[in-house]
């Protein structure tokens, strides 16, 4: 029992990390990233490809393949998303077509990787980080790598909140999800800003992805995807665009997936994401934390 | 008036396909003037401004502040420059209290010059933070809206609020501030205080534009006044003048348009193609 607890606690921390930068980019920039998932899986390939002949150390590892999801992202977004927001006026054109874009580049960063990989499962050798594990009494352990992920989880979702509510950069990027018209026209390059939330969005995308890459042992192409939709039921869940509301239904959805595996019929546990996904549209759409989406004027 | 221009349109032309906004349209602003800006609905003062913020681009003409080119400059790059505005309607954001809406004005004060040391540097960011801070409580204060500081946008009066956006305005510093009809919707008591207020702004040297539908308001607080109509100046000098002018009596009076009718309309034409976020250039 405690053990699962564990577990949920772990995967909470990984989906939060996940997550936080899918909402990050939804939320304020009205980019509905599909790539965001096979950027987090190219963090794990190229933590594969850093370590496999031991030559680089874990923090350093750590560094690079996040700065690489981060670079992919935010040349995504200079190739891409930009061009397509200058394009369309309307917001909800643009949207479809960074959608349709994101489907593209999720598509072409998952071939790399197949590419390199042989399209095998590729898993960075376990010299790459020694893993210790803690016994809590009986078979309860915890290992060194969980308890990682949660203090990452923990530091990143708090400084990612803190940052939004009290940094002239957090108002900044509040200003242009609500009005991004009248926000330039105060001063802020939202050019810039846009920019460096997206490469922010896709840093924690390859966070998530090194440390699940290290705790599971290994990942694949299908591993994105897979977390993907359940990144979209925590947003559903947790409101879009609400960091808060991101981090608690993480660990709620990591609790119930848990559970479901754990003393359910364990097929069932992709279920859980699209039974609440769909129990959410319908009782509560806007999400448990909503922040408001305003009509511009 | 024998100031140097801060501010010189030349020529201006804007055309949104198949529509002429403006069409060669001239105005000049000396340095430490308050001059205002009329004409009727659709004669071209919004996008006037627009164009002014950078907001819109030329499609012909130049336009110049101290002698120096700026059609080139992003909407964010002229705020820089020193050139702020408000708007028709309160664009304040609801989520954040009123200091806080009035530090974004200011973000450009000391992000412009390098965000990256800015950010690397705790010591430099706090700094630059407090200064925001500090510029935002100045400019409230400078509106008297001080005391309302921690107050949500939406919880203060209509009045209270365009103010608000005036001291968000101000947060920056600006050498020219651009006023797209301030005192709208406002009863006549805060009509009276806000011109007041653009008066006092002008003792300090402040440059500013009006744009107004009230020709009592010019009146009383301008300098000098352009009129605008179909596009173009067609009158210009002392808001007697203007206000005199054949051509400007036409239009006003040719129109029969009351100053709330002529708002509304001009409001509706504010959602269209002037304001799109296709023209926010990164």
């Amino acid at each position: 029992m405690l053990q699962q607890l564990i577990n949920a606690i772990v995967f909470g921390s990984v989906l939060t990390l996940f997550s936080l930068g899918l909402s990050l980019a939804w939320g304020t920039l009205d980019v509905l990233n599909l790539a965001h998932g096979a950027v987090f899986v190219f963090a794990g390939f190229i933590t594969y490809e850093l370590t496999k002949d031991s030559t680089m150390s874990f923090v350093p590892t750590l560094i690079v393949a996040s700065l690489a999801a981060g670079a992919v992202t935010l040349a995504l977004e200079l190739v891409a998303f930009r061009r397509i927001r200058l394009h369309f006026p309307a917001r909800r054109q643009a949207e479809l077509s960074m959608l349709v874009v994101s489907v593209g580049a999720a598509t072409v960063i998952g071939e790399v990787v197949s590419h390199q990989t042989s399209e095998a499962a590729f898993s960075p050798p376990a010299s790459a980080f020694s893993i210790h594990r803690y016994s809590l009494g009986g078979s309860v352990g915890i290992t060194n790598i969980q308890i990682l992920i949660v203090v990452a989880a923990i530091i990143v979702a708090v400084a990612l909140d803190q940052g939004i509510r009290r940094t002239r950069y957090g108002r900044a990027i509040r200003a242009l999800a609500y009005d991004p018209t009248t926000t330039q026209l105060l001063g802020v390059n939202v050019g810039a800003v846009a920019a460096a939330t997206m490469f922010l969005a896709g840093a924690l995308a390859g966070l998530a992805g090194v440390m699940l890459a290290i705790y599971l042992g290994g990942e694949e192409v299908a591993t994105g995807q897979d977390y993907l939709l359940t990144a979209f039921a925590i947003l559903i869940v947790g409101g879009v665009g609400s960091i808060r509301g991101a981090i608690v239904s993480a660990y709620l959805i990591a609790l119930a997936e848990t559970a479901v595996v754990a003393y359910g019929p364990s097929q069932w546990r992709d279920g859980v994401a699209f039974l609440l996904i769909l129990v959410m549209l319908l009782v509560r759409p806007q999400g448990l934390f909503a922040r408001r989406r305003f009509q511009r004027a | 008036m024998s100031a140097a221009p801060l501010l010189e349109v030349r020529d201006a032309s804007v055309r949104f396909g198949g529509v002429h906004a403006l069409r060669g349209a001239e105005l000049s602003v000396s340095t430490g003037s308050l001059c205002g800006l009329i004409g009727p609905n659709g004669s071209g003062k919004s996008t006037l401004v627009n164009v002014i913020s950078r907001l819109t681009k030329l499609t012909g003409g130049a336009l110049l502040m101290d002698g120096d080119e700026i059609d080139s400059l992003s909407a964010d790059r002229a705020r820089a420059a020193g050139i702020a505005r408000t708007f028709q309607t309160v664009r304040l954001l609801p989520s954040m209290d009123v200091l806080a809406n009035v530090m974004l004005g200011g973000a450009t004060h000391f992000a412009q010059r390098s965000v990256a040391v800015n950010w690397l540097w705790p010591p430099r960011r706090a700094n630059a933070n407090r200064t925001a801070r500090q510029a935002a409580l100045v400019a409230l204060e400078r509106v008297g809206m001080a005391a309302h500081a921690h107050a949500r946008p939406q919880a203060l009066p209509y009045g209270q609020q365009r103010r608000v956006e005036i001291a968000r305005a101000l947060a920056s510093r600006p050498r020219l501030l651009l006023l797209d009809e301030p005192t709208a919707g406002m009863s006549h008591h805060e009509r009276e205080e806000v011109g007041d207020l653009l008066m006092e702004l002008r003792r300090e040297g402040l440059t500013q534009v009006l744009v107004e539908h009230d020709l009592a308001m010019i009146h009383r607080v301008c300098d000098h006044a352009h009129a605008l109509n179909f596009g173009r100046v067609i009158a210009s000098g002392s808001t007697q003048e203007v206000a005199a002018d054949p051509g400007v009596r036409e239009a006003y009076l040719g129109h029969g348009s009351s100053g709330e009718r002529a708002q509304d309309s001009e409001r509706a034409q504010e959602s269209g193609p002037p304001e799109s976020p296709a023209k926010v250039s990164q």
